[in-house]
């Protein structure tokens, strides 16, 4: 199977003109069948899904929206979603179970379904952790092998990441109950996993190769000697290093060419770039899954109970800082860093929408779950305010560009209902109380 | 259980702590402790065999030991690699590199820093010649003795052992294979070591031992020199420690204490224990700790890493001076400050440069002189712009009690604020629902009693006479032993066996990479005695620890 180059310049006309212009089929064209609606081999067009993540909420107030249904009209606080707003779908006012501490439960239950109330640092807590693997991760598994990458994972800002105090890990990803997933936080570094086998000689090849092929056999020898949990572990890992390799051959053969190639950027932790790391990373994110490199991508843009300083609107206090702060100013600051946060989540989409895939486009190809940890950050609310995003098309299966009000539905019925958009028919999401076995039917296709 | 009659929510809510909290043997309650010691008369039976020896199994090498590893191997190379984060367990990532699990990318990146590690060691022929120790030949296909030898060196510093025939077999390959396709034998060897370090024997450290008569497993002599080396110097056993694990030297006790003492006498283990004690007592964040600029001002960024430099500096004496009684820790005769933190404490320091360290004598009456007085602590157990209580009082219980508080139920109502009715409350009126209920009381009647004592320092730890205006109450008791205030609080602590066997327990967890359990209560005991008996000197307890069995044997693999 041969790619063909995706052009980064045209695009950019193309995002430059305002509207959507039709390149021609690109990337896939010579896999397609004559009206771009299918592989040539007259296997559904792929579908692509995401997870973009924020910490720490966003005020109620700030990005309530006045009317439901079709046509929603945005708030200050949703107001960059403007231009895209007919590829997203906004549920308010679900419920969900309350789970005693705020940003843990609240991710936990959001992302995975499963919360896992003795924590990853099991019983030395009282915070818990997501009991389970993130809706990404899911997806990731169930499209296991389709593509040279099973899925990448970003983080855009760094502040605050990874443990700390005793707290459990903050990533937004979780491959299972107690493994974080590795979040990709060099840009550099996530370039040379996309683009950098590609262009690796015969030379560079030969000696990954070799060592791996040593690796592999002492992996197998020390399973042999190991206990059952460790046996496990040693499974996880040589799965991995097996995975490698199939990815490198699939990556060789892939001719998808690369964006430029990014410097990293210096992050001062009070004057992060986050909006151009955000770009960079999304740019390559769009090439990747445009290229199909990879259907699932996870953008962490800032973490769970976050300090990130929006340093762009003025703030001087990260915001979880903010959140306690609670007075008027602060909470200002709070509401600009989350229009700023939307801001960039709306240059993802329109990113999308302006990357051709068949006869349409990424974004029509993408179902992307969009939310935070809490609702309201001021008051840490983690069982109401929430704000719950689907974007997307999804090759047809999301009816998009609603404001759904939730009646009774819980929160995970937007995780299965973005699940089941992309085919991944769980008959259920979450455990303990926070299942939910209904899709919300007003957001699908039937 | 308690819950009888009052079937209020509250009280059904709270009458599931009661679990974790009432005996009077607090241990860990987790499905792995249960298996060991689900009966007690059995448990009892089997103290003495193999299950009283601590489990084995594999540990990832955390970050930190991953990078000081690659330098004592490598010599001056940087990790520009992100690796897989450290998954902590009780406070510990030593203990939790027990369990972790690498994740796909993370399997990749150890490749990936690997092949970058080898090339800046061979960036430069002459220090490549140097580091080989030999000169190989070219043209490189050859195996030769040079090639050989340095493959062998190599592969004992990264897999702490000598390689077998076989493994060397598979090294030698690599090295072969790439050196004849580049025609250049540093390019083959520079794949062969990225092969060693991409190898699960250096990204796992082996602590399996063979088969005993008994049932327990011993571990082998180069087993227990990793153990003692990334015990005391987080990082992979040196040359000399490996030829004395060679030698039979580490075949018993006193063999294995002279390598300790050894290694003890070394800057390195200053660093490396410093990293134990911050993450076990919580120290390890400072610098990156959020405050309310409105509630208080003075916190800054520079305040924390004072705070930090203060416990290091502590612990290091406490530990490091001969003869030092460590339970100190919480009656301090003096402490290190600069200025920022000493106008912090309301003491002064000598004039001079501000940023630098004194030690200073603390006055009699001080209100200072403990762990729990320590700014460190009192900030990160606080809320952004106020106390909180229940933290400390939890930490005490978690990390000085080794007591476990189990979570909170989900359905328990969030504590009103401090403002009831337009007047302010002190933490002490607000958290009186705790022990209204006697459910709630089983576990808040020790953490609310414990962290109530400290209310006289602020969210970073500064004094106050009164909390908004409020006379604040600090009296309290834990287990019949009453208290007044931070000060009475922190000697009844340093003079209580729980917290001695408190202290024995995190040593032994971080160093073993295993969990306690009743069927090891025994050992730990000894061990609790044996620190008692040497008054309470940390490096006493560290060579009794590397000395007993539990250091040498394990029970069952994990």
């Amino acid at each position: 199977m041969r790619f063909k180059a995706l052009d980064r310049r045209k695009l950019l006309r193309g995002m430059v003109s305002g509207s959507l212009v039709s390149f021609g089929l690109p990337l896939l064209d010579s896999m397609m069948n004559n009206h771009g609606t299918a592989l040539a081999n007259d296997q559904p067009l792929p579908k692509r899904f995401g997870l973009w993540f924020w910490g720490v909420g966003a005020m109620p107030d700030y990005w309530r929206l006045s009317n439901t249904g079709l046509g929603w009209v945005p708030s200050d606080g949703l107001s960059a979603l403007q231009p895209v707003k007919d590829y997203v779908s906004v549920i308010s006012n679900t419920r969900h179970p309350a789970v005693p501490v705020v940003h843990y439960g609240g991710q936990a239950y959001l992302l995975t379904g499963r919360y896992n109330k003795n924590g990853s640092d099991q019983q030395t807590n009282q915070y818990g952790s997501p009991g389970g693997p993130s809706v990404d991760q899911i997806v990731a598994k169930a499209w296991k092998g389709k593509t040279p990458i099973d899925s990448l994972v970003v983080g855009v800002s760094s502040a605050y990441q990874g443990s700390c105090c005793g707290l459990p890990p903050t990533q937004a990803s979780w491959i299972d109950n107690n493994v974080p997933n590795h979040h990709e936080f060099s840009l550099t570094g996530f370039y040379k996993k996309l683009f950098g086998v590609a262009s690796d000689n015969l030379h560079d090849a030969l000696q990954r190769r070799s060592i791996l092929d040593a690796v592999r056999g002492d992996l197998a020898a020390l399973q042999s000697r190991v206990g059952k949990a460790d046996k496990l572990r040693l499974d996880a890992h040589a799965q991995a290093v097996r995975d490698i390799e199939v990815g490198i051959d699939k990556l060789a053969s892939s001719q998808c060419t690369p964006p430029p190639a990014p410097q990293d950027l210096d992050i001062l932790p009070t004057k992060e770039p986050l909006s151009e790391r955000n770009r960079l990373f999304t740019d390559m994110i769009a090439v990747a899954l445009s290229c199909d490199l990879t259907r699932v991508f996870t953008v962490q843009f800032t973490g769970r109970e976050n300090d990130t300083v929006f340093w762009q609107v003025g703030a001087t206090q990260g915001t979880h800082t903010l959140s306690h702060n609670g007075d008027r100013a602060s909470i200002d600051k709070l509401n600009q860093a989350f229009k700023f946060t939307m801001g960039e989540f709306a240059y993802l989409l329109e990113k999308f929408k302006n990357t051709p895939d068949g006869n349409s486009n990424l974004l029509a190809s993408s179902c992307i779950y969009a939310t935070s940890c809490v609702g309201n950050p001021v008051s840490h609310s983690y069982d109401r305010d929430l704000l719950l995003m689907i974007a997307g098309g999804a090759q047809g299966a999301l009816k998009p560009g609603i404001h759904y009000r939730a009646g009774f539905e819980m929160s995970s019925a937007v995780a299965l209902t973005a699940l089941h958009a992309v085919d991944v028919k769980l008959p259920a999401f979450g455990s303990d109380g926070m299942e939910s076995s209904r899709p919300i039917g007003a957001l699908l296709n039937a | 259980m308690v819950c009888r009659s009052h079937q209020t929510i509250i009280f059904l809510v709270c009458a599931q702590l009661t679990l974790g909290c009432s005996g009077l043997n607090p241990r860990v309650l987790n499905k792995r402790d249960r298996d060991s010691s689900s009966d007690d008369s059995k448990a009892q039976s089997k103290a003495n065999g193999k299950k009283a020896n601590p489990k084995g199994g594999l540990r990832r090498l955390t970050r930190n030991q991953y990078l000081n590893s690659v330098r004592d191997i490598l010599g001056d190379v940087s990790l520009r690699t992100t690796l897989d984060a450290d998954v902590p367990m009780l406070f510990l990532t030593n203990l939790g590199a027990s369990t972790v699990t690498s994740t796909p990318r993370g399997v990749e990146l150890y490749g990936e820093a690997a092949r970058d590690l080898a090339a800046q060691g061979f960036a430069d022929k002459v220090k490549a010649e140097n580091f080989i120790g030999c000169k190989p030949q070219q043209p490189t296909g050859l195996i030769n003795d040079c090639v050989d030898s340095f493959i062998k060196r190599i592969g004992m510093l990264a897999w702490r052992r000598p390689l077998s025939i076989e493994e060397l077999a598979t090294i030698r390959k690599v090295h072969l294979i790439v050196a004849t396709d580049l025609n250049d034998v540093f390019k083959g060897l520079e794949a062969a070591t990225a092969a060693l370090l991409t190898s699960p024997y250096f990204i796992y450290r082996s602590e399996i031992g063979s088969p005993q008569t008994d049932g327990t497993r011993r571990l082998d002599a180069y087993e227990i020199a990793a153990r003692l080396s990334f015990l005391l110097w987080n990082s992979t056993p040196d040359l000399q420690l490996l030829e004395a694990a060679e030698q039979g030297k580490l075949s018993d006790s006193t063999g294995i204490q002279e390598q300790a003492q050894r290694l003890l006498s070394s800057p390195r283990a200053r660093t490396a224990l410093k990293e134990f004690f911050r993450e076990w007592l919580g120290f390890d964040s400072l610098a990156n700790l959020g405050k309310n600029s409105t509630a208080y001002p003075q916190f800054t960024p520079t305040l924390g890493s004072a705070m930090q430099e203060e416990f290091d500096r502590v612990i290091e004496s406490l530990v490091f001076t001969p003869e030092k009684d460590f339970t100190l820790l919480l009656n301090l005769q003096s402490t290190f400050l600069n200025a920022e933190l000493a106008k912090l404490y309301d003491l002064t320091v000598p004039d001079g440069d501000p940023k630098a360290f004194t030690e200073i004598e603390l006055p009699a009456n001080s209100l200072r002189g403990s762990l729990l007085t320590m700014g460190g602590f009192l900030a990160t157990q606080a809320k952004p712009d106020t106390t909180a209580p229940i933290s400390r009082g939890q930490y005490i219980l978690n990390r000085l009690l080794c007591e476990q508080v189990p979570p909170p139920p989900a359905n328990v109502p969030a504590i009103p604020p401090d403002i009831a009715g337009g007047a302010h409350r002190t933490q002490r009126q607000r958290l009186e629902l705790h022990t209204a209920s006697r459910g709630c009381a089983a576990c808040h009647i020790k953490m609310d009693a414990a962290g109530l004592a400290l209310e006289h320092f602020d969210g970073i730890g500064a004094y106050r006479d009164t909390d908004a205006g409020l006379k604040l109450d600090v009296s309290g008791a834990i287990d019949g032993q009453s208290f007044d205030g931070a000060k009475q609080l922190s000697i009844s602590l340093q003079y209580s066996t729980r917290v001695h066997a408190c202290t024995v327990r995190h040593l032994y967890r971080h160093a073993l990479g295993a969990l306690d359990g009743k069927a090891n209560e025994t050992r730990i005991e000894a061990l609790r005695q044996e620190f008692t008996n040497s008054g309470f000197q940390y490096q006493k307890l560290i060579l009794a620890l590397v000395a007993s069995e539990s250091f040498t044997t394990i029970g069952d693999l994990r």
